[in-house]
């Protein structure tokens, strides 16, 4: 089981069936509590936000539990995998980073739900909605993948002068 | 003769990029040792070497999150 867990190497579509089935389970276990709606992130982060500022409990529900245990489950995950560490990046990817994530928030914002509100529930409902944004979320990636991801000029191999070892 | 790739702090698929046009400078049967501290690349680079028919001759976890692999170009 720990094996399975934090060494082997998951094909990504067995794994997006296991996400599948947790997306469908996730809707009546959120019903259950009363939130009527499947995963989310962009609202429950915003709820958690609001509660760290406002310090209104109302604003804790099962969605703002489900990011929670994303980031302790990930951090679980990582840790148990010898695949956690803190890492610092340039200051550029940072600042990339950054305006991403403000990008991401004001894409949310006006397709009225994030990535997963959009492309894991919305086309789940089989709404027009998900899958115009999920369409619009790939071509952005492209395009956005077509014109960063390239070699950097300067960072060419050195050669070393330790000898081979066979 | 082996030539050092070092890739640590950058993000993925920067080492992998940086991987092919590194081994593109290399000779047949020289090897390219490169170190990366993103978890993706551990399935991209030995996927890639794959893919080119790149032999993979050691491929290790030097502490947390970050690893070394050495692909020979042929």
């Amino acid at each position: 089981m720990a094996h399975l867990l934090t060494e082997r190497w998951w094909n990504p579509f067995a794994t997006a069936v296991v996400i599948g089935i947790i997306a469908t389970i996730a809707w009546p276990l959120s019903a259950a509590t009363g939130r009527n709606s499947g995963l989310g992130i962009t609202t429950p982060s915003a709820n958690l936000t609001g509660y760290l500022a406002t310090g209104d409990t109302e604003l804790i529900d099962w969605g703002v539990m489900l990011v929670i245990g994303i980031l302790v489950g990930s951090f679980i995950a990582a840790k148990a995998s010898g695949e956690f560490r803190i890492r610092v990046r340039d200051q550029a990817t940072i600042i990339k980073s950054i305006l991403g994530g403000i990008g991401m928030r004001v894409g949310a914002a006006i397709a009225g739900g994030c990535t997963v509100g959009n492309a894991m529930v919305s086309t789940a409902q089989f709404e027009y909605q998900g899958w115009v944004a999920t369409l619009f979320m790939i071509v952005g990636a492209g395009v956005a993948a077509k014109a960063t991801i390239k070699p950097k000029q300067s960072a060419a191999a050195v050669p070393t002068t330790e000898s081979r070892s066979a | 003769m082996k030539q050092v790739l070092e890739t640590d702090g950058l993000v993925c698929p920067f080492p992998l990029v940086e991987a092919k046009d590194a081994i593109s400078g290399l000779e047949i049967g020289n090897e390219l040792v490169i170190n990366f501290d993103c978890t993706q690349a551990t399935e991209a680079i030995p996927q890639w070497a794959a893919e080119n028919g790149y032999p993979v001759t050691h491929f290790d976890r030097v502490t947390d999150a970050s690893w070394t692999i050495t692909v020979q170009k042929a």
